[in-house]
């Protein structure tokens, strides 16, 4: 266990108290870190009916054993939370610094439970963890909320903090650190709902490792791999290095999978106005990286006039197609604009931008006033796009409804509205379009997190190794790459990792690090482990089976489809769904049997 | 010749594992606030590198009360046992390149390594190591 900091802390933010777990109990548990963590306190602390924005939910940040060292690509910090936009069990990741700052406060995971008597921040370094009152901070945006802590607290902390759309409870806002983000499934509302503005964390404590020559070598030879991989520029990962993620545009626009006018095209023919490889030719830019990683995909622009100067993080390519050609907006500077309003605010950018074009078209169909926000609420309207965004993160007028989510925005306006409000279980889609891809289809409709792209067979589809529109065989890819997600998140490793890093060197760092012995089938049997857990979790919470469906708008035909598409039928989806509760091991009927509990330590 | 770092900034993507290879060769631990080199953020504009410069002249050794700056050859080295940690170097040197660490009873810099992991482990190669002088 040399590379865990040994600790957890569990802060109660109504009586004040800490406590203080040792990390072995849930280690010994083969909860491995991060994820497992977070799943593990979550379902044993919180009471499957209890509201997300209850005191009674639980905060879990956490770690794992590689987090804080120079391996490349565990950069990542995980969070666990009941999430306010689908009543489930969420994971949310953020990048950047942090974990290695939680570590150095001496810390595995940090746990906050119970609601603060007034707006306050944590400060959690190894010799002060102090809840400090900071009604002066209420209404900040994000980054301003953490530059002001950084100036009181010293600069050597890391702040990941809401801005007012948590405060507001926005059920998909997010928490932000950097201009890294927890985004998907609102915990920045659940921070809002605890009166929790911040988190302030870092310490000099420092990673040690079990075996140092070992664990030098095993790093030099992982880092070697990847800049090895991304010296190839027709690599995914190399084009990302150099370009960021939002150079694949072009790609996915081509292969007619780019989810564009609330997913009724598949295509947005002026995607490359907007693209990765547009905000590199437009503005100058420099790669920045998570700490540790030679893949460096995230961007900062330079930027010298108009709304966004004098600099922005580039959007991600889920951001481009979220707040871009979801919404059909081509300028480049709206949306990088939209991205630091969802930075500003604390919204994760999917779900504000899937809401934003769920709103456009309930204004075509009448059910929301064109002039709601001011600007035309219409597709390909920037500055309707930018002000629905205000409104939402502000809960004015209807910004209000949009805020609850598409699904409860959808339940409201009725009329059908539900057929094109594109959630799976209340979380809004990720770019990818299951009306072209079944193995998409089949992940939005049963990921545990709602419409959820970290645990699709994206890459496989994409790029033809499996066929797009087949049924066959799906069932299985999708559970297997569900489990070693899972398994992966428990690291904490970034979803780059698995690209090109083999299983082999995940175990080797792992075992000189903590001196801990794994190996894949006990690693994958615990991402397996863990989906089984969040379903019964889910399961308890009143999240049917019957919830493994997709809205109607992905039965419908493409408004640019083409002769010979295969279109989703719900045949289709129900067979795949079929199979796959087989492939779990679960009965027809979509729930976990007893025997397979019993087999996974659960029963 | 003595060797020197070279830092390029326009190379450098600001995942300071330059900073935790220092603190682990160093110190078997990883630490950022225990590297003797410090990439410093300054969105948007690039970063830049902190690290001793290993002056000819040195203003720490010249201002240390114990004598622990010794210059060595080329180099500047801390005697880390005669460091009393009181940090008027740290106050005095013109480069802000020495250090005190939170838990540790020295100050710390950079020793120049022979052969330097901080530039063995940069993704990039914003930083190298440069012999004969002809690092400026």
């Amino acid at each position: 266990m040399t590379s865990y900091s040994g600790k957890i802390l569990r802060y109660d933010l109504t009586s004040g108290s800490r406590e203080e777990w040792p990390t072995r109990q849930l280690v010994d548990g083969g909860f491995v870190g991060g994820m497992g963590f977070g799943v593990k306190l979550v379902t044993d602390e919180v009471a499957s009916t209890v509201d997300a924005l209850d005191p009674g939910n639980l905060l879990v940040i956490s770690t794992g054993p590689l987090s804080g060292t120079y391996a490349p690509l565990f950069a990542q910090t995980n969070l666990v939370t009941k999430s306010p936009l689908t009543g489930g069990i969420i994971n949310s990741y953020c990048g950047g610094t942090l974990a290695g700052s939680i570590k150095n406060a001496g810390y595995d995971a940090l746990v906050i439970a119970g609601r603060a008597r007034e707006l306050s921040y944590l400060v959690v370094t190894p010799d002060r963890v102090e809840l400090v009152p900071c009604p002066e901070l209420a209404g900040q945006s994000a980054p301003e909320a953490e530059e002001a802590i950084k100036r009181k607290e010293g600069g050597g902390l890391d702040v990941m903090s809401i801005g007012l759309a948590g405060e507001n409870r926005v059920r998909f806002s997010a928490v932000i650190m950097a201009t890294r983000a927890f985004g998907r499934g609102g915990p920045g509302a659940v921070f809002g709902s605890k009166k929790l503005k911040a988190i302030a964390v870092g310490g000099h404590l420092g990673v040690r490792v079990a075996d140092v020559a070992g664990f030098r070598k095993a790093a030099r030879r992982a880092r070697e791999t990847f800049e090895k991989e991304i010296e190839n520029p027709w690599s995914l990962l190399g084009m990302f290095s150099r370009y960021g993620t939002g150079s694949g545009m072009a790609l996915i626009n081509e292969k007619r999978t780019l989810a564009t006018r609330n997913h009724r095209r598949s295509q947005f023919d002026k995607s490359h106005l907007i693209d990765g490889m547009a905000a590199f030719r437009r503005y100058p830019t420099r790669p920045v990286a998570c700490l540790g990683c030679p893949v460096h995909c995230g961007q900062l622009h330079r930027i010298d006039e108009g709304p966004c100067a004098p600099w922005a993080r580039g959007p991600e390519y889920e951001t481009m197609y979220s707040l871009g050609s979801d919404c059909e907006v081509s300028d480049l500077e709206a949306v990088v604009r939209a991205h630091q309003l969802c930075e500003s605010y604390g919204m994760d950018t999917l779900s504000a931008g899937c809401t934003v074009a769920f709103a456009m078209e309930a204004a075509e169909r009448g059910l929301l006033p064109r002039d709601a926000f001011g600007a035309p609420l219409e597709f390909g309207s920037a500055e309707g796009m930018l002000s629905a965004l205000e409104h939402i993160a502000r809960r004015q007028g209807a910004g209000d409804l949009l805020a609850e989510g598409t699904r409860r925005a959808a339940d409201q306006l009725g009329n059908d509205a539900a057929g094109f409000a594109m959630n799976v279980k209340g979380m809004e889609f990720a770019a990818w379009m299951p009306q072209r891809m079944r193995g998409i289809a089949l992940t939005f409709a049963t990921s545990n997190r709602g419409a959820c792209h970290k645990r699709a067979p994206i890459g496989a589809e994409l790029m033809g190794f499996l066929p797009m529109e087949a049924t066959q065989g799906k069932a299985r890819v999708v559970k297997e790459i569900q489990d070693k997600v899972n398994a992966l998140s428990t690291l904490v490793a970034c979803r780059f990792a698995e690209f090109v890093l083999p299983v082999e060197s995940f175990l080797e760092l792992i075992e000189t690090a903590s001196g801990l012995q794994f190996d894949e089938t006990g690693l994958m049997r615990m991402g397996e482990r863990l989906w089984n857990m969040e379903r019964m979790f889910n399961l308890a919470a009143g999240i049917e089976p019957g919830e493994d469906r997709l809205p109607a708008r992905c039965f419908e035909p493409l408004e640019d489809g083409r002769d010979g598409d295969k279109q989703l039928t719900r045949e289709e989806l129900q067979f795949m769904l079929a199979d796959y509760y087989r492939e779990r091991g679960w009965g027809p009927d979509g729930r976990p049997t007893p025997a397979k509990l019993a087999e996974l330590g659960l029963g | 010749m003595p060797a020197v770092l070279k830092f390029e900034p326009a190379k450098c993507t600001e995942c300071f594992t330059c900073e935790l290879a220092c603190s682990f060769e160093r110190d078997r631990v990883f630490n950022r606030q225990r590297a003797r080199l410090r990439v410093v953020r300054a969105w948007p504009d690039e970063a830049r590198l902190v690290v001793c410069a290993h002056c000819d002249d040195p203003t720490c050794a010249a201002c240390c009360p114990s004598e622990a700056m010794q210059v060595v050859g080329h180099r500047v080295v801390l005697d880390a046992e005669a460091c009393t940690g009181c940090g008027i170097c740290v106050e005095q040197c013109p480069h802000g390149a020495v250090f005190l660490v939170a838990g540790h009873h020295a100050a710390v810099k950079c020793e120049a390594c022979d052969d330097p992991e901080c530039v063995r482990v940069c993704p990039t190669r914003a930083l190298t190591l440069v012999r004969g002088g002809d690092g400026q």
